[in-house]
């Protein structure tokens, strides 16, 4: 018995049906995927942010009474710094501040979507914290040197 | 066994339909398959490239700081279930008190990795992280 004109467009309605499944799956996985990429990215710019913040401590302080006390000016110059180094231009350190005798970042950054911008997510935000310890330890008597 | 509800010429359309839709599907759920180890071996070479340089930044002596971030960059490789063989990790900087190190990670994407040639896949990811020389403390020396 031959189809009925309903059932003739009822192929081309599936794969219609499943190329926009298949569609949104991958849109899926680029966005979020690339999402996930720029996150640790961001992540990983904190961490350099904060390890280098946490160069810029009060040195008598910490070894006196073991208390951080951060050269504030310096300690956001770092940091923003060495986000910037790390994290590409878009990441922007909101925070540098001490917590229990650690020294801690905040940033901020945002994620361009490629075809979440479709469905009204043109961007999304990502926000990152990082903490470290400002170490004090043995002294090497030296200028240092390079290799290259 | 052909069904009785279509005609030959209807069963020829849809077989048309999909031969015509099979490749693009087919490249779609390769490059969605592809993505995921993509993904991975990103943040694997962004991963060692902060741990190569965190470590090579604990020392002020050029020599232990070069090989300590060596060794941590390809051992954070291997970590994340990755061949550190195929992974080139390039340590430069300045150690002194003001000084900064630089860790560059090149990983080359396995010439058998899945679709590789159907999404073209780039040759390989790279990663590469600064930081300041730790001046308060040299813990491995």
């Amino acid at each position: 018995m031959p189809m009925s004109k309903g059932e003739k467009g009822s192929y081309a309605i599936m794969f219609a049906a499943s190329i926009s499944i298949i569609m949104l799956v991958f849109s899926l996985a680029v966005d979020v995927g690339g999402a996930a990429i720029r996150r640790h990215r961001a992540q990983i710019a904190a961490d350099a942010a904060a390890f280098a913040a946490a160069q810029s401590v009060d040195l008598d302080r910490l070894f006196t009474d073991n208390q951080i006390v951060l050269n504030t000016s310096e300690a956001a110059a770092n940091a923003g710094r060495y986000a910037s180094i790390n994290g590409g231009e878009s990441i922007a350190v909101t925070a540098v501040y001490v917590q229990d005798n650690y020294v801690c970042v905040t940033a901020a950054s945002t994620y361009r979507t490629y075809f979440l911008a479709g469905i009204g997510r043109s961007s999304l935000p990502i926000r990152v914290r990082s903490c470290a310890k400002p170490l004090q330890g043995i002294e090497y008597e030296g200028q240092g040197q390079s290799l290259h | 066994m052909t069904s009785p509800r279509f005609s030959i010429r209807e069963r020829g359309t849809a077989t048309m339909e999909l031969a015509a839709i099979l490749p693009f599907m087919a490249l779609l759920l390769s490059a969605v398959v592809a993505f995921g180890p993509f993904v991975h071996m990103r943040i694997a070479a962004q991963q060692a490239a902060y741990d190569c340089a965190f470590s090579a930044a604990q020392s002020l002596d050029p020599g232990q700081g070069f090989l300590q971030g060596m060794l941590t960059g390809q051992q954070s490789f291997r970590s994340f279930g990755l061949k550190s063989a195929d992974a080139t990790v390039l340590v430069r900087g300045s150690w002194g008190r003001t000084g900064q190190v630089t860790c560059t990670v090149t990983y080359l994407v396995p010439a058998a990795f899945p679709f590789k040639k159907i999404v073209h896949m780039p040759g390989s990811v790279q990663a590469s992280v600064t930081l300041p020389v730790q001046q308060w403390k040299s813990e491995w020396r």
